[in-house]
């Protein structure tokens, strides 16, 4: 790995664009998944690299460079999410590649808030191929799961006071070089879970439904298993879903 | 209660009427001088949480200097989070004698969500807001609800509906 101490913002560019021109040409289903996994790896040491100069920019105070940076974490990341989805849906993994595509989608979301002057740097181009992607790959679930949580306001990501109390930081915005995002939310009671054509997370998707005769379809598939839902007395009319109601995971955007 | 609906090219307003708003009195009195931001079931006697966007509304309205207020000034709301593509605005309550005296304010207020849900939904297909504003008439102790559905450069016609209440109060 180059020294984060010594290596120029112009050299980091230079790979940025080298190491997106490959991850370009691998980013189609036919690509060598071994190909497509030694290239994660790069964009992985790459990305390492670029957050451990942006951190020296923000101590330094150079908001300009922080944000470029932090451009090019968001897009390498969404080019690393999007070859292990291509290797997880030829190794017969749909459901993890769904939430590797809804990570792409998400990462390149983030980077065109990135307020970087000047530049378009083809993100958008990214974020349309990924929304084609979706198109051909996945059949486009009709319903997703949206739960709706009494909760506090949590954290500010950035600055780790309380969201309210926080007053520099906004929700969603960039600010030198990180995402403001609210963390450590603390659930009150849960008031609904809903099933809903527009989620604000679309890995809560259902997995599998019961059949007719209590069996399980992969409702991502369509394959219906051998194994059958455990149905207590009196379920036989009943539809049975198995789905994701809420994700947590926190994407790399600090 | 009655209902009417404009839908147009962008987004859906639907305008209604509550005669008998619960509270009436002192949500009236807390927003004489601000656009007051309301729990979510205002239209309820005990409604308690406010949408989630709360702390982020009020912070935009500081830095923007959009008179608003939470009513009651609890000091850690519970928040209610729907996690829809909508984004959902904090219930707001604006009062005839507010309006007549601030008549940019609620145009100012619609500008700078505009401005950052146009950020918020960079690159996020199929995002829109939702937001109900209530329009109250002191003197015929009238409420008007206004509720808006759709994409956020809609979002602009609800002041259309704002002026027309204050026109008729005039």
């Amino acid at each position: 790995m180059a020294d984060p101490d010594s290596i120029t913002i112009p050299e980091i560019a230079e790979r940025y664009n080298a190491l997106l021109a490959e991850a370009i040409d691998l980013h189609f289903l036919v690509r060598d998944a071994g190909l497509q996994r030694t290239k994660t790896d790069d964009l992985e040491v790459f990305r390492l690299l670029v957050k451990r100069v942006k951190e020296q920019a923000i101590e330094r105070g150079v908001e300009d460079d922080a944000n470029l940076l932090f451009l090019f974490q968001c897009v390498v990341n969404s080019f690393k999410s999007a070859l292990l989805m291509w290797i997880e849906l030829k190794g017969g993994r749909p459901d993890v590649a769904w939430n590797l595509l809804m990570d792409a989608q998400d990462y390149a979301s983030v980077a065109l808030r990135v307020p970087v002057r000047g530049v378009a740097w083809g993100i958008d181009r990214h974020a349309e191929r990924l929304a084609e992607i979706e198109r051909v790959a996945f059949p486009g679930w009709p319903l997703f799961l949206s739960p709706g949580i009494i909760e506090d306001g949590g954290e500010c990501s950035i600055c780790r006071r309380r969201y309210a109390e926080c007053d520099e930081h906004v929700e969603g915005l960039v600010y030198a070089g990180r995402l403001c995002d609210r963390v450590n939310r603390k659930m009150i009671e849960g008031n609904h879970v809903a099933l809903v054509e527009t989620p604000r997370d679309r890995r809560c998707i259902i997995r599998y439904v019961s059949t007719e005769d209590g069996r399980k379809r992969d409702y991502i598939t369509g394959k219906i298993l051998y194994e059958a839902f455990d149905r207590r007395e009196g379920d036989e009319n009943h539809m049975v879903l198995d789905a994701v109601i809420l994700t947590q995971k926190r994407l790399d955007l600090d | 209660m009655t209902t009417s609906s404009d839908s147009g090219a962008v987004g859906n307003i639907e305008t209604s009427v509550v005669t008998s708003l619960a509270r009436f009195d002192d949500l009236a009195a807390a927003a004489r001088n601000a656009i007051l931001l309301v729990p979510v079931n205002i239209e309820e006697p005990e409604g308690r949480p406010f949408a989630s966007s709360l702390p982020t509304v009020l912070k935009l309205a500081k830095a923007d200097g959009v008179p608003m207020a939470v009513f009651g000034s609890p000091a850690a709301p519970p928040l209610f989070e729907r996690r829809s593509s909508e984004w959902f605005a904090p219930a707001m309550f604006v009062s005839s004698l507010f309006l007549s005296d601030n008549q940019n304010a609620v145009s100012l207020a619609l500008s700078m969500l505009a401005n950052y849900l146009t950020t918020l939904f960079s690159g996020r297909a199929g995002a829109s807001v939702s937001l109900d504003l209530y329009i109250a008439d002191t003197g015929t102790r009238e409420t008007t609800k206004v509720a808006y559905r759709g994409p956020v450069e809609g979002i602009h016609a609800i002041q259309g509906v704002v002026e027309a209440a204050r026109r008729k109060k005039d």
